[in-house]
């Protein structure tokens, strides 16, 4: 009964993301996208930078990072499905030619298009009939990577991760999988599997009080981490806590549909744990980065050190473009 | 203009809610909640910014198997509260109208006047639909919004690709939808169907907003427009050069023609339709080639495109003809041309607004401010033909004439017009404007409708409205100057006799006499003759007196030997004329006692 | 006839047993007994009824049956006086006299057509004066030991008439109320001596009372609303009573803290509560001290070291008044606690030279919970210096007898809110204070003992008897 005539439209309809943004509303997409410039700043191999490769990304990505880094908060509720193109450009190599072995020249600084798609959470849940349903579903179907981002927080509150992740998976699926191309059944996409807000002192205790968190030796700020081959396990304690219990399928849901090698799992914090500069160190007793201020909404208290936010990128990134990647080193 | 109803909608959140966005209250009726949160979000202009708000928006839709088309307006604001995640968010009020609610002429509106609305709406009563009553499209307000980034905007969306304005963040709110709403104004009404217009847009969302204000503008695809820039842009295409240039055309009032001339163009239209477009475009090249036809030449054209149903055409015409200016000297060459050939539109044209924007045009340009009553009955001759009938679409726009015509001319117009018009100007007149009217126009005409409406007003049920009338005839000296200098001498004594019968509504008695002749000076003869064919019996010795004394007055005699032997001659006059009178008076006295008296008997006997 | 009344209404006050009154009248004869109560009230009993016809209708004469009925029914003691009222005249009238003559040679016969003692006796006996005097029971300290002891204050003295008041003054020590006894006579203090027992809901403090006497056997307080009779045993009321007072008044010090983080309306209402109670104490030996405290920064590149503001320490009412003036409203920073425990180390800091016997009472009034400790769930950073508000609590308790009362803007959201803690003597919302509760409740009054019974001090001038 309702029609929408086609919106004005352009060619920038046809460009698809490399990588999707997949998460419920309020599960840190656009936060995580905030950090990710700040991330690759802080990276221990210094000069990686991330810029926007149009005025309207460049805006945006300035947006994003003044609101966490200036006006010290969370981006709002995205609306409207957003597009980001960003670039990553890595420091350029020392080369020395064979032919010449005394002197170095600078090679061609290694650089990675990132198509990044944001949206509102819900958008998942609503009818195939809505014209940007249509287009996030398109972009899903096109896009290489996925970034999922599973917020505990939320699945103990509200507990609707797996309704829409089982809905969306299903669709893709259907439009993917019909046909013959991908004859194994599985959607072709790597898949980064990020747990969300770890800062959050719900997720960081538990980490801490199962025993999910060790301390590297080398880390001098201590930060009590999830080890990568614990993530999963992690991943399923927490959802056991959900308000939901279907939520627990969400592991099976990922697995049986895509392949195993495709996915990874991160822990991840857009903003990481504070740390008391005084006592230079991570502090069990006071950690909290993301605190209420007095107009009722948040603030970020301390430095922003986002964790694990590059490193799904980076990841995605090597599995995607192999070839692009192969000049930097992305393990820093 | 009236009343218009409204469906509304708000998509917004609960403060601590979880949810996502969602519609949190909604008219009943027409639109469903889900429906309303569709178009709602599907014409969102991108992540809320706090420094966007407040923002307004319009938005479009159709609804039902026969795709009713609907027109939508919202404003977002941001709340104090929070949601659930301590996130700030924002509200957006929406209100929507039917098309064919505002499309017709008398209806149709500016996005400032729904806007303004809808601020005036209250939200949180129930879910009736809003009855607004939205302020009228005012052509002057909006040409005075019209700057060289509205024209180019307007010229640019004919090429079907989306405007974004950039470089106006300093504007505020009232400003940006000042401009969305001239930008609207320089286009074909019918266009605003698909015309999704947003104060901002975070080029960054795929949005659907077809003319907006951004930080920067979108990627591809749309128009960058630069607030206030002259530089043409990149690639202008050439039909989109030739719409603006035209468009500069048109200043002040030319302008505010135009932009009325626009809104009767409410066929809708679709942007996104490349033949609609292109329309669009050649609209106003019709009248690009200079230097532009005579007067003569358009007023045939025009009665060619009349003649031949050419509506458009005609539009086109029009909006040329008005841009004429005219000395006063050449409006009669131009009235002794439409005389020779009269304009008869045919009848499928009857009704169309666009013949009567014509005729409004040529009004203006064949009569000067103000009208009179003869210029009136001079159109009537020019215009009307040996009939003296005016087609309806030229009765319909002499309503325009109106304003600029004296009270006698403004009297003939309405009654033109019919007799409801004409009672609604008589009923703003008191007795004494209208007396003088008749006194001042020297028209037939209009002297009729005086002394018909005096006629009405002068009900013998109400002694003050009596009172009232006859007064004001006395002061305005019976309409002497009026009737006298217009009416042959048997007309005179006619109407004169009317006069004095709506004045007094009784046979004139000997004091009433006295009180007509008191004030008069010389009044003319037909005058007495009327006073003598309205007088009741016994009045004849009054009259005479009266007669003679006012011409004593006049030959200065009074108080001389001849005033004397007057006074004596009248008063041998009246009295008895010999012996034997009353002797037969009184046997009359006493019959017609006796009559009386039984009479008197016979009534109570039959009580 | 009035003389006839006025002889009753003598013998309704001075008959010591009983006093007999007979009706003989045209249709037969009563008798009447009068007897007062435990308390001295004279109440009336119809003893015995009879028409003429009934009392010779086993055959008997008038005489000898109206001698038999007056052998069972009238006193044989002289010293309980007899009178018969008579109000007609015949054989059967005749003989019912000569026959109470016989059993009683005192009675005194009245003539008085018309009267009926059935209405006569109820309205003499209401306007009668007191045969006892009646007392208002109140409690206060023996000179020689200090022990509590139980006394009367004169309300009403013997003879005293229905409708005579009287004032007296008491000083209410229980901020639920206070028992008004009316005790008819001194003595040892029995239940049955007790004319009446009511709660009144006055506030702690000194009140001046007017009762009035109603009649016999009641006396009202007009001037107290919410008078309810009491019905407990006198035994139970007594045995609340301490054997004695708490120890002679000490140096007592009010501590107020302030939180001065919020809008200036919120701020005006909390420093409102805190001059309101200073201007309430009256001990002679008083401090008050007063100290503004606010919300902590966070986001600062170094925590946040700020301090309370001691506006007073240890000073007078008045400078404490003048303390409170000078605390300003201050822009919140954080919003859902404040610096509470920095507050509480600064006072026990400041606290430590304080001499030992000091009454030390802390009032906190403010909206905002302390950090905590240590970070936890509910997303409240802990205190930048790390104090444990719940650890300075306790130790100030235990060092200082401290008393710690609240009031807090809005009630607290959990029942494990650290307001109920801090409240633990008080606790009390900035728009439902009592303030006068509160101070009892610190400690800060004298009589800190509350005392179910009016309490007057010992130089208080005595209207009654022990």
């Amino acid at each position: 009964m309702v029609d929408i005539d086609s919106a004005p439209g352009g060619p920038e309809r046809d460009r698809e993301p490399d990588i999707a943004m997949w998460g419920a509303s309020g599960s840190g997409k656009t936060a995580f996208l905030a950090a990710l410039s700040i991330a690759l700043n802080k990276a221990r191999d210094a000069g990686w930078r991330l810029i926007g490769e149009n005025p309207v990304s460049r805006t945006e990505l300035a947006k994003l990072r003044d609101t966490l880094l200036q006006a010290r908060t969370f981006p709002a509720p995205t609306e409207a499905l957003t597009h980001y193109s960003w670039l990553i450009i890595g420091p350029a190599a020392q080369r020395r030619r064979w032919w010449w072995p005394w002197a170095t020249r600078v090679a061609k600084a290694p650089k990675f298009k990132l198509e990044f798609l944001d949206l509102r959470g819900d958008l998942y849940a609503e009818s195939e009939s809505n014209i940007d349903k249509k287009a996030l579903v398109d972009s899903l179907v096109k896009s290489r990577g996925l970034i999922y981002m599973f917020d505990p927080d939320r699945e103990a509150r509200v507990g609707d991760a797996f309704k829409h992740l089982d809905a969306a998976l299903h669709e893709v699926a259907g439009r993917m999988l019909v046909g013959d191309e991908f004859e194994d059944g599985k959607l072709p996409h790597y898949i980064a599997v990020c747990i969300t807000k770890y800062d959050d002192p719900k997720v960081l205790r538990i980490a801490m009080e199962e025993g999910f968190s060790e301390r590297d030796p080398g880390d001098e700020l201590r930060i009590p981490r999830v080890p990568e081959d614990r993530v999963p396990d992690f991943f399923r304690l927490l959802c056991r806590e959900a308000h939901d219990h279907n939520a627990e399928m969400i592991l099976d849901l990922i697995e049986a549909f895509f392949h195993h090698d495709r996915i990874k799992y991160f822990v991840t914090s857009s903003v990481g744990l504070f740390i008391d500069e005084d006592l230079g160190r991570f502090d069990p007793d006071d950690f909290l980065n993301v605190i209420d201020n007095a107009n009722g909404g948040l603030t970020i208290r301390g430095a922003v050190r986002p964790m694990n936010v590059m490193e799904p990128v980076v990841w995605l990134g090597r599995m995607i473009r192999p070839g692009a990647m192969r000049s930097g080193r992305w393990d820093g | 203009m009236g009343w218009l109803t409204a469906h509304w909608a708000i998509l917004g959140k609960t403060p601590e809610s979880l949810d996502d966005y969602g519609v949190i209250g909604c008219s009943s009726g027409a639109i469903t909640s889900a429906e309303f949160g569709m178009w709602l979000k599907a014409f969102t202009s991108g992540t809320m910014e706090p420094k966007a708000l407040p923002r307004v928006a319009t938005s479009y839709f159709a609804v039902g198997p026969d795709k009713e088309p609907w027109l939508g307006l919202s404003l977002q604001t941001e709340p104090e509260s929070q949601d659930g995640f301590q996130r700030p968010y924002a509200m957006t009020y929406y209100a929507c109208v039917r098309w064919a609610d505002i499309a017709s002429e008398s209806t149709r509106l500016s996005y400032r006047a729904l806007y303004e609305a809808l601020t005036k709406a209250d939200f949180s009563g129930g879910d009736a639909p809003f009855l607004l009553s939205p302020s009228a499209y005012d052509e002057r307000h909006l040409a005075g919004a019209v700057n060289g980034t509205a024209r180019r905007a307007a010229a640019l969306l004919l090429t079907g690709r989306p405007v974004c304005v950039v470089r106006a963040g300093h504007l505020p709110l009232d400003r940006r939808l000042d401009f969305l709403d001239a930008v609207a104004a320089l286009l074909p009404y019918g266009f605003r169907p698909t015309l999704a217009a947003s104060t901002w847009t975070n080029s960054a969302s795929r949005h659907r907003i077809r003319l907006s204000f951004a930080e920067v503008p979108p990627t591809h695809g749309a128009w960058e427009l630069p607030w206030e820039d002259d530089g043409p842009p990149a690639a202008y295409p050439p039909q989109a050069l030739a719409y603006e240039k035209e468009l500069e055309r048109y200043q002040g009032t030319d302008l505010q023609e135009l932009m009325r001339w626009l809104t009767t163009l409410a066929q809708p239209r679709d942007f996104d339709d490349a033949s609609h477009r292109a329309a669009a475009s050649r609209l106003l090249s019709a009248s690009a080639q200079l230097p532009g036809p005579s007067v003569e030449q358009l007023l045939h054209q025009c009665r060619e495109s009349i003649a031949n149903g050419e509506e458009d055409r005609l539009g086109v015409l029009t909006t040329q003809l008005a841009r004429k200016r005219v000395p006063d000297k050449d409006r009669k060459t131009y009235r002794g041309l439409i005389r020779a050939n009269p304009i008869r539109p045919p009848q499928r044209l009857a009704d169309s607004v666009v013949v009567r924007t014509f005729f409004e045009t040529l009004l203006r340009l064949l009569y000067t401010s103000p009208m009179h009553a003869a210029d009136v009955e001079e159109m009537l001759v020019d215009l009307g033909g040996r009939r003296r009938a005016l087609p309806p679409a030229l009765i319909a726009a002499t309503s325009g004439l109106l304003p600029r015509s004296s009270p006698s001319g403004r009297l003939l117009i309405a009654s033109l017009q019919g007799p409801e018009r004409l009672l609604t100007i008589l009923d703003g007149m008191t007795e004494d404007e209208l007396f003088h009217v008749a006194v001042q126009s020297h028209n037939r005409k209009v002297l009729d409708i005086v002394i018909s409406e005096a006629d009405r007003r002068a009900l013998p049920t109400d002694p003050r409205a009596m009172e009232a009338v006859k007064y004001a005839l006395m002061r305005h000296r019976y309409l002497i100057e009026a009737i006298s200098s217009g009416c042959a001498a048997e007309e005179s004594v006619l109407y004169y006799q009317n006069v004095l019968r709506v004045s007094h509504r009784r046979r004139l008695t000997s004091a009433d006499i006295e009180e007509v002749l008191a004030d008069l000076d010389r009044p003319p003869q037909t005058f007495l003759l009327a006073i003598v064919a309205e007088s009741a019996p016994g009045t004849a010795s009054t009259l005479l007196y009266a007669l003679a004394g006012g011409a004593v007055r006049e030959f200065g005699l009074t108080g001389t030997s001849v005033a004397g032997g007057i006074k004596a001659g009248l008063d041998r006059m009246t009295a008895p004329e010999d012996e034997d009178r009353p002797r037969r008076l009184k046997l009359l006295i006493g019959t017609s006692i006796v009559i009386v008296v039984a009479a008197v008997v016979a009534l109570w006997l039959w009580l | 006839m009035h003389h006839f009344r006025g002889d009753l209404a003598d013998l309704i006050v001075s008959f010591r047993e009983r006093l007999a009154v007979v009706e003989i009248d045209a249709a037969g004869i009563r008798i009447y007994e009068v007897r007062a109560d435990e308390v001295g009230t004279p109440y009336h009993l119809r003893r015995a009824a009879a028409k003429w016809s009934t009392l010779t209708a086993s055959g008997d004469e008038v005489f000898d049956a109206v001698l038999r009925i007056a052998g069972d029914l009238i006193s044989a003691d002289e010293d309980d006086p007899v009178m018969v009222v008579r109000s007609a005249d015949g054989h059967e009238q005749e003989a019912a006299l000569r026959a109470l003559r016989q059993w009683r040679p005192s009675t005194q016969v009245v003539e008085a057509p018309g009267v009926k003692l059935g209405e006569l006796l109820p309205e003499l006996i209401a306007g009668a004066p007191l045969r006892h005097a009646y007392d208002l029971i109140v409690a206060r300290e023996r000179a020689d030991d200090g022990r509590l002891e139980l006394v009367g204050r004169r309300l009403f003295g013997p003879g005293a008439k229905p409708g005579d008041d009287a004032q007296v003054t008491i000083t209410c020590t229980d901020a639920g109320g206070v028992l008004l006894a009316v005790s008819a006579w001194q003595g040892l203090l029995q239940p049955s001596d007790l004319v009446s027992v009511d709660h009144a809901p006055l506030p702690p403090g000194p009140h001046r009372l007017r009762a009035v006497l109603e009649r016999p056997g009641v006396v009202r307080f007009p001037e107290i609303h919410g008078l309810q009779p009491d019905t407990r045993p006198w035994t139970d009321v007594v045995a609340t009573l301490p054997a004695l007072l708490p120890p002679a008044p000490r140096p007592t010090h009010l501590v107020c803290a302030i939180e001065t983080a919020g809008t200036p309306k919120e701020f005006e209402d909390r420093c409102h509560w805190a001059g309101y109670v200073i201007d309430l104490l009256t001990e002679p030996e008083l401090q008050v001290s007063v100290v503004g405290y606010g919300t902590h920064v966070f986001g600062t590149r170094h925590a946040d070291r700020t301090r309370p503001t001691v506006a007073v320490w240890s000073g007078s009412t008045a400078q404490a008044r003048a303390a409170l003036e000078s605390l300003r409203p201050t822009a919140p920073t954080y919003p859902k606690a404040a610096q509470l425990e920095d507050l509480l180390a600064e006072v026990r800091d400041m606290l430590l030279p304080q001499p030992g016997g000091t009454r030390t009472a802390l009032l906190t009034i403010g909206a905002r919970p302390p950090h905590p400790p240590r970070g936890g769930l509910d997303r409240v950073p802990p205190c930048p210096a790390r104090h444990d508000w719940l650890a300075l609590l306790r130790d100030l308790e235990q060092r200082h007898d401290l008393r710690s009362a609240a009031i807090c803007d809005s009630p607290p959201v959990s029942p494990s809110s650290p307001w109920h803690r801090l409240g633990s003597a008080a606790l009390f919302q900035v728009d439902a204070v009592n303030a006068e509760e509160l101070v009892v409740r610190l400690g800060l009054v004298a009589s800190s003992a509350a005392l179910s019974l009016p309490f007057v001090s010992q130089n208080e001038d005595i209207g009654g008897r022990h």
